[in-house]
Formats: C-alpha cells, sequence, structure tokens
C-alpha cells in the first residue's frame, strides 16, 4: 500500500484531473480487442447502421431484414458500425541527448510527463498501452493492457528511464512498426536528432502497418535559439566528438542549420500524415497536452 | 594630420583593447555538454568565409571606435597645406610679420576682401584655432614688435589695416630676429604675411644673407609659415603725377602737371579711355586719357589757377578698379623761391666761375642769386635763405658746425680744395684740412700731362644724363691737379688711375659734396668746358632749393611716425588714425610746410619674386608656403574632430547592426504548433 501512495514527480493529480474531461481519439479506424469508443474496420453491434449485405447460408437469421424481404422479395442483412478499444503504443526515447535541459526540466523529464499522462487517459476510458523505451534500440518495453493495474507497472518503468546512449531512432521505429500489431496508435515522444529523410522512411512505414502515428518533438529553447555568449566546447551527451565553437561567429549558421532541418521535418510530416507536436520544454506540458487532444477530438475520422 | 592635443595619441595603443577581449575571450571558454551536436557540426561544415570576415568586420568596426574617440579628443586639425607641418599644440611664441603696403590692398574679381584683410583674418583664424599664446606683431610700417594678448587683436589693431607705405621685409626680419634673440625665445613660429612683391622683399638685398644665417643658428627652433598671396591676374591702374610747376606770373597763370597712368597689363591692341579727376584744392576737372593697358602719360596738362593762386594742394586720382590704394595722388605746387647761393672764397677767379654758374638760372620762372663771400664775411650770412653753398678752401671748427646746421635743414654743400689748406701750400706738400662729415682733404696731386675721367655715376645724382637721355660731356674734361680725398665718400666721378674727383658724403638730409679740384685754369677746364660745372652747380642748387621751399613731397614712411603724428591734415583719408600719418597718403601741414604724402614708386609695377627665389632667401630654414588669393575664406587649419566623432558614430552603428543576431527559430511563433494530416 506504501507504493501506492508513492507520489511521482512526473504525475500531476490536477493537470490530471483537468484534462480527464477530454477523449483520446484515434484520426483513424483502431483495431480493439474490446469494444470501445473508437471506429474498427469491422461491422459490429452498435446502434450505427452501416449497410444492406447480401444473405448467405450461415449468417445468423435473426440478422435478416424482412422489412427489406418484404420490399423486394430478397434476403438482406443488416449491418451495423463496430465500436472497439484502441492500442497506445506509447515510444520514448531514451538515449543521451534526452537528458539535455537548459532550464529546470530535462526533455526526459517533460516526456515522462506526457507519457504519464497520455497512458492515464488511455486507460481511464478503456483503452490498452503500452511502452517501449528506445535508444540505440528498444531497451524497455511494456506491452499493451488495458487494465489499471498495468497503468502502476507503466510508471514504474517510467520513473527508472535514464537518458543514456546513442539514438538509432530509425531503426527502432522500423522495429516498432513491423512489431506492433496494426491499426494501433503511435505515439513517439523523442528529440528527432536524426536525418529526416530516414525518418520519412519510419513514418511511411507506420503509415503502411495501418498505425495512428503522433510525434512529439521535444526541444531545448537553447537548442533553438542558441543564445550563448562565451567561446564553449561542446560535448557530445551521445558520447560522440566534442566541438570548440565561438558562438557569435556560428551562431548564424547553426540557426540556418536547424531552420534547415525544422523546415525539412515539417515537410516530411505533413506528406507523411503525421501528428506533429513540436515542443519548447519551457511550455506547460498541460497545454501541450490540451492541443493535442483537442485537435484529435474535433478532427473529422477516417474509416 | 596633426593635433593640438597629440599626447592623446599615446593611448592609441588603446585601440587594440577589442583585439585584446577578443582573443581573452577565446581562452576562457566554458564546457557545456550538448545534445543538438547535428547542427554544430552542420554549422562547422558551412562555409565560414561571411562569418569570419563578418566577425573581423566587427573588431575592425570595434578598434574603429575607438580610434576615433581617441583621435577626436586629440582635437586633430584638418591637413591643408601645411597641416601635416604645424605640429601638435603649436609653438610656445608666434610672431606675426604683416606686410601693409597698398599692393596688399588688392581685392580679387568679387572684390570682397583685399589681401591685406584676407590675411589677417587667416592668420588670425588659425592662430585662435592653434590657442596661440604669445603672440607679437611685426607690421611693415614700423618694423618693431607689438605684443598682442590674442589672437583676435589682430583684427582691432590699427597696426593692422592698410597702409600706404612700402614693406621692408629684411627690416621686418631682422626685427623678428631680435626679438627671438632679445627675449631668449624657445620654439617660434614666424607667420609672414605679403604678395611678395620685389618692392617690399628686395630680394636681391644683402641682409638676406645675414638673416638666413643668424636664423639657421636656432635651427628647428624658428619656423616660418608664409602666408603668399603672388597672384595679381585683376586688371589694376595706378597713377601718379611726375611733375608739378605753378606758373602765377604773367598773364595766363596755370598749373603744369606730368602724369602718367601705369597698368599691370600687356599693351592691347584696343585702347581704352581713362577718365582722371584732378582735385585742385576741391575743385574737380576730369580729362580722358587713352590707355593701352600697359602705360600713359599725359605730359603738360594745363590747369588755370587765379592770379593770385600761391600754395597749393591738388590730387588726381582715377575709377576704381583692383586696387584701390594706388588711384589718388597727391601733390602740393607753390610757387618757387630765389635761389640763393653762397660762394665761399677767397679766389676771384673761382669765385667769379662759380658765381656765374649759380646765376644763371635753368628756368625763367626760377631766380638765382649767387654771393660771393670770403671766410671772415660769413657772419652777415643768412643761412636760412642760402639753398646751395660752395665752399672752397679750408673750413675752421666754428663753421663745421653752421655747415653741418645748415646740410641737417636740407641744404647743399659743395667742397672745393683751397690752394692753401690746413698746412697745405699747393705744392704737393701734405695736409690735413679736415671738413665737416668725418672727411678732409688730402695731398694736392699735379701730374705731368692732365687726367681725364674715366668713369662717373650717369644713372643718378649731380653728373646723371639728361632727360632724353644725353650724357654729359664729363669725358672731356681735363684736370691738371687734383687733392686727394680722404674719407667716406661716394664716388660720383673717377679719375684715370682710381682716385675720385667728385664724392658724395652720406647724410641723412641734404647733400655734401668733394669735388676735388676747382673750375681754376690752372686746376681743371672745368670753366672752359662748362656745361658740367653749370648742370652740376644747378642740379645741386635744385636740390638744396627744395629744403627752401614751403612744400614738400615725401614717400609714404620717410617721415618719423612720431613727428607725423602732429601733421595737420589737409586732405587725406579719414579713417586712419593720427600714428599712422607718416604711412598715410594725403597732403599736411607739417609746422608751416605743406607736405604731400604718397606711396612709393615702386609699388606701382611691382614684380613678385618668384617662387625660386622665394626658396632661396630662406634657405635651408624650415619654411611652409602657403599661397592663398584675396577673398578666399577658407580657413587654413581647421578642427576636424567632429568628423571623427561621424566616423566613430558610424562605426558603432555598424557593429551594432554586424551584432545583430541574424534570425533565431522560435518555437513558439514562428512555426506551427503542430501538424496533422
Amino acid at each position: 500500500m506504501a507504493k501506492d501512495q508513492q507520489q511521482r514527480d512526473f504525475l500531476d493529480p490536477t493537470v490530471l484531473a483537468g484534462l480527464a474531461g477530454l477523449p483520446l481519439m484515434a484520426r483513424r479506424p483502431m483495431r480493439g480487442t474490446v469494444s470501445g469508443m473508437h471506429i474498427s474496420p469491422n461491422r459490429g453491434a452498435s446502434v450505427e447502421f452501416a449497410e444492406y449485405r447480401k444473405y448467405v447460408p450461415g449468417d445468423d437469421l435473426r440478422r435478416l431484414d424482412w422489412r427489406a424481404h418484404g420490399r423486394s422479395d430478397r434476403y438482406y442483412v443488416k449491418e451495423f458500425e463496430a465500436d472497439t478499444n484502441l492500442r497506445c503504443s506509447l515510444v520514448l526515447d531514451t538515449s543521451g541527448s534526452m537528458e539535455f535541459g537548459s532550464g529546470e526540466t530535462t526533455k526526459i523529464q517533460y516526456a515522462r510527463k506526457i507519457v504519464a499522462a497520455i497512458a492515464y487517459l488511455a486507460v481511464q476510458q478503456g483503452d490498452a498501452v503500452g511502452l517501449s523505451c528506445v535508444a540505440d534500440s528498444i531497451r524497455e518495453h511494456l506491452p499493451t493492457r488495458r487494465n489499471p493495474s498495468h497503468l502502476r507497472t507503466l510508471f514504474d518503468l517510467l520513473e527508472k528511464t535514464q537518458g543514456r546512449g546513442e539514438t538509432e531512432l530509425v531503426d527502432v521505429l522500423h522495429e516498432v512498426a513491423e512489431t506492433t500489431s496494426q491499426g494501433a496508435m503511435v505515439i513517439v515522444i523523442s528529440d528527432f536528432f536524426v536525418d529526416p529523410d530516414q525518418l520519412r522512411n519510419c513514418f511511411e512505414h507506420l503509415r503502411f502497418r495501418k498505425h495512428d502515428l503522433s510525434i512529439f518533438h521535444l526541444l531545448d529553447p537553447m537548442e533553438l535559439n542558441f543564445t550563448f555568449q562565451r567561446p564553449t566546447r561542446f560535448l557530445d551527451m551521445e558520447g560522440g566528438a566534442s566541438v570548440f565553437a565561438e558562438p557569435s561567429e556560428i551562431a548564424d549558421r547553426y540557426q540556418s542549420a536547424i531552420a534547415e532541418y525544422l523546415d525539412k521535418l515539417q515537410k516530411i510530416v505533413v506528406e507523411t500524415g503525421v501528428d506533429y507536436h513540436r515542443v519548447s520544454i519551457d511550455e506547460r506540458y498541460q497545454d501541450v497536452l490540451t492541443s493535442f487532444l483537442t485537435r484529435r477530438a474535433t478532427a473529422r475520422r477516417v474509416r | 594630420m596633426s593635433f593640438l592635443q597629440p599626447w592623446m595619441l599615446f593611448a592609441l595603443p588603446l585601440a587594440a583593447l577589442p583585439v585584446i577581449i577578443h582573443l581573452i575571450n577565446q581562452r576562457r571558454y566554458q564546457t557545456t555538454q550538448w545534445a543538438a551536436m547535428m547542427f554544430l557540426l552542420a554549422a562547422n561544415r558551412m562555409n565560414r568565409g561571411y562569418a569570419r570576415i563578418r566577425q573581423w568586420t566587427i573588431l575592425a568596426l570595434r578598434t574603429m571606435v575607438i580610434a576615433a574617440l581617441i583621435f577626436a579628443v586629440g582635437r586633430p586639425l584638418s591637413s591643408g597645406l601645411i597641416g601635416g607641418a604645424i605640429g601638435g599644440n603649436g609653438s610656445a611664441n608666434t610672431i606675426v610679420l604683416l606686410d601693409r603696403s597698398p599692393s596688399m590692398q588688392q581685392r580679387d574679381a568679387s572684390g570682397e576682401l583685399t589681401k591685406l584683410q584676407s590675411g589677417v583674418a587667416k592668420v588670425t583664424q588659425t592662430l585662435t584655432t592653434l590657442d596661440a599664446q604669445r603672440i607679437v606683431l611685426i607690421e611693415s610700417n614700423r618694423s618693431e614688435p607689438k605684443e598682442l594678448s590674442k589672437a583676435s587683436e589682430l583684427l582691432d589693431v590699427p597696426e593692422s589695416g592698410p597702409s600706404d607705405a612700402s614693406a621692408d621685409m629684411p627690416a621686418m626680419m631682422l626685427a623678428a630676429l631680435d626679438h627671438i634673440r632679445d627675449g631668449e625665445l624657445g620654439q617660434t613660429d614666424v607667420w609672414i604675411v605679403s604678395d611678395l612683391r620685389e618692392s617690399d622683399w628686395s630680394a636681391k638685398d644683402g641682409r638676406w644673407a645675414s638673416l638666413r644665417d643668424a636664423f639657421a643658428e636656432f635651427g628647428r627652433r624658428v619656423r616660418f609659415r608664409l602666408l603668399a598671396f603672388p597672384e595679381s591676374e585683376s586688371v589694376n591702374r595706378s597713377i601718379r603725377v611726375s611733375d608739378v610747376v605753378l606758373r602765377s606770373s604773367g598773364d595766363d597763370p596755370h598749373l603744369t602737371l606730368s602724369i602718367n597712368l601705369i597698368g599691370n597689363q600687356d599693351a592691347q591692341a584696343k585702347t581704352q579711355t581713362v577718365p582722371i579727376t584732378i582735385e585742385i584744392e576741391g575743385a574737380r576737372s576730369t580729362v580722358e586719357v587713352a590707355f593701352d593697358g600697359s602705360s600713359a602719360e599725359l605730359k603738360g596738362h594745363r590747369i588755370a589757377v587765379p592770379r593770385e593762386q600761391g600754395r597749393g594742394w591738388g590730387r588726381v586720382s582715377i575709377p576704381a578698379d583692383a586696387n584701390g590704394a594706388d588711384n589718388d595722388f597727391y601733390f602740393t605746387f607753390d610757387v618757387a623761391p630765389p635761389r640763393r647761393s653762397l660762394i665761399v672764397t677767397d679766389d676771384d677767379q673761382v669765385g667769379r666761375v662759380l658765381k656765374l654758374a649759380a646765376e644763371i638760372p635753368s628756368d625763367v620762372d626760377v631766380q638765382c642769386v649767387a654771393d660771393v663771400v670770403s671766410p671772415d664775411g660769413l657772419a652777415a650770412v643768412d643761412w636760412q635763405t642760402i639753398a646751395m653753398v660752395l665752399w672752397h678752401g679750408d673750413v675752421s671748427k666754428s663753421e663745421r658746425a653752421t655747415i653741418e646746421r645748415f646740410v641737417g635743414r636740407g641744404g647743399t654743400v659743395i667742397f672745393l680744395p683751397g690752394p692753401n689748406g690746413n698746412g697745405t701750400n699747393g705744392n704737393g706738400t701734405d695736409g690735413n684740412a679736415e671738413l665737416p662729415f668725418g672727411v678732409k682733404w688730402g695731398a694736392w696731386q699735379a701730374e705731368k700731362d692732365p687726367v681725364s675721367i674715366a668713369s662717373w655715376r650717369g644713372d643718378a645724382d649731380l653728373l646723371s644724363a639728361t632727360l632724353s637721355g644725353t650724357s654729359l660731356p664729363v669725358g672731356g674734361i681735363r684736370i691738371e691737379r687734383f687733392a686727394a680725398i680722404d674719407g667716406e665718400v661716394t664716388p660720383l666721378a673717377t679719375l684715370v688711375g682710381g682716385k675720385p674727383l667728385l664724392g658724395r658724403v652720406a647724410t641723412p638730409r641734404g647733400g655734401v659734396y668733394l669735388l676735388a679740384t676747382t673750375p681754376s685754369a690752372d686746376d681743371s677746364s672745368l670753366a672752359a668746358d662748362g656745361v658740367v660745372l653749370y648742370v652740376m652747380i644747378q642740379r645741386a642748387l635744385e636740390s638744396g632749393a627744395r629744403s627752401l621751399r614751403n612744400i614738400g613731397q615725401q614717400t609714404s614712411g620717410e617721415s618719423d611716425a612720431d613727428a607725423a603724428a602732429n601733421f595737420n591734415p589737409i586732405a587725406s583719408r579719414d579713417d586712419r588714425m593720427s600714428t599712422e600719418r607718416a604711412f598715410t597718403a594725403g597732403v599736411y601741414v607739417d609746422d608751416a610746410k605743406w607736405l604731400a604724402i604718397n606711396r612709393g614708386r615702386a609699388e606701382d609695377q611691382s614684380p613678385v619674386v618668384d617662387d625660386t627665389a622665394v626658396d632661396q632667401l630662406f634657405g635651408d630654414l624650415v619654411l611652409d608656403r602657403i599661397d592663398q588669393s584675396a577673398g578666399n575664406t577658407n580657413s587654413i587649419v581647421e578642427e576636424v574632430w567632429r568628423a571623427f566623432l561621424v566616423i566613430m558614430l558610424i562605426a558603432m552603428i555598424g557593429e551594432a547592426c554586424l551584432c545583430l543576431p541574424r534570425h533565431t527559430v522560435d518555437s513558439r511563433s514562428s512555426l506551427p504548433k503542430g501538424v496533422a494530416a
């Protein structure tokens, strides 16, 4: 019981309460295991009429539409939409670069809050949620479960994650795309410090597997603005070579490089249909999540 | 480029501060963990050329800001022609040599300022800019140092105004030299403001060599700044009265004037008419003269005067031109008094010959009277009426004083050796006959054959050629015997063998001549060939008679300035002070005498000393020359610290622009929050 009452620094009950009213909706049909609030690609027994289909032997006679038979003298079976739950697969980048933070919080701390909030919301509405902590490979993996006790396991895993090692996000995302059953919601939280062209393939792979892909692109304000004043030796947090630079000399080229990268990424996410959220980690994460959830709730769904 | 506070330039190394700070900053690097290495590496791979140029430009601009600030505080002066030479804070002492001669009153085409005004204004402005402290003015009239408390005083003192007297540049330089020596001055700047007229500079004067040597002793302690106004392209004419004769007797009393008009242009094919205004005691008349741009003469112009007209004055003037100082000429006229000669001799023959030569008037209007007295009869002589004395024989001590007074008044004396001088007997015995003025007769010398005159001064004085240019027949005179002249005389005629026959003693006024023989037939053929003797005596008489006239003609600057202050002006400029009367053209009353003062003849048309000659005059002395023109109001030196402040400002703005962040990627505003397909 003592562990139940343990305070987790990435969980804020007030924020979770505030977000509770917002549903986590999928943008495309999900292949769930039980009935839920999400559109399924299959026919089911909901109240929403889908279509008439010709009767074939073996169909349940109770589903024959006798009125249609009276009008046309043919046998039709009436079909209805199926509602299902979703499987939310959260992918958290735990490479060394995620430990960077110029302010009070680091990117991985910020990511934990987002992951925890989404997981909580998904379980609350009956959806299954799983977590993959990735760096150069999938280091930790929790399969998707929808029971509330699974949430604790997920939080425990979150709590012990640390950013270290290099990023091999491209390979990892391909692996996630393959290993996750089709029609899942995949949410990736990372700083995406990889070549955008390589990411394009990953995104297309996930899309091909009929996953609803959302990404949270976490960036530190210092990484965006590069407001260093003094000459600095930059040590790579993922173990690469260090770089000595005069900020006033290199700043403009750094700005050019990051602007080019962001532009390219922007173009790719538009082309690959990714729900993309660029987040500066000095923003309030509840605002980011509110924006994320609201947009999904109001978006036109596609079957 | 020079500076009023050059010691500020010692702070120039501070301009390297930005570079030093940059280098220190490079060493004070920090180490930080960094995630977005891919962008740093990408930035390193990009072309660094522009960034490097920008970096160096920023450093250069920062350096420029500090340097410009230091330069501005150092109070830089504009270069100009002598900017580089006006070093640092200037010299501790400044002497201004100001040429006030009439030629300095030439104006430029616009007619705004004269050369003198421009020069004074420029020197004042320059000295004020340089903050010169001990300023001494030596102007051309008096050539005496006058201390000025500040530079702007130059504009106010009467000694910097126009004058009608010529300048004597060597004398001014000498005064400057004496002032430097007397005051044991240190670093001294000598500013010379002049139009380089030959008449003022006397480039061939022997004083220049000694001045050059004297100034050379100071080395670089004394520096000369020549503010020259050499140009004379403006059209200028000057007028001068060469002769005035009053004929009040007879039925037709009139004044005869000879007027010369001189121009500074070459003779032109097309002549023009110049109106000459003649004013006789207020009554004006105009006569037009054809003028070819070079010269014209109005000779024997008659102007009727009242029968009772005695002494009077007049003025001739021409219309205004480039130089207003030579457009007027004053003159006085009077009825000529009798020319009275005194012949002191015991020798009747000599007395008769001399009397004859002195009594025959050279002009019908002139009355010539000659009295022959022996030395014993001198007590009864009225010296105030005597124009010339012909003294044959020795002079006693008391008589010497009388003669000296007579010469001091302006009279002329011609001494002839007596047959029995002091200890002489006419037979070649040595004698020692003392004369006034430091000369004495030596022994008589007799030759076997008559001696002729080898050379004589035909250009001036008693034996000069006639107005028509014909020489006097001096060479035809034969000298049987002559007395030696002991003492310092200027020979006017020299015998074969080199002995002087006629000499002149230098005196401030009057004329003192020594004729080494007598007109006696035993001594010379002067009486037989009487022309030379007659002309000689008449010229001496005319010269002496001038002192008897109650009118006079002077060149400006001849009179003593203090005495001239008491002159009463009859016609003169009203704007000049009384102390300047000796140097101001006009007609004045000096006691009972009317005096017409005019500019010197050399002022009418004097060439400019060329650049080579000026360089030679100063030799190795430190000379910076600035050629100016009248009316040029551009300052010689000017403080230009404002320009450096502007440069500093521009550099600061440039640096600020280059330091501005080129563009930043704002995650909140520049890019959308999220994208969903």
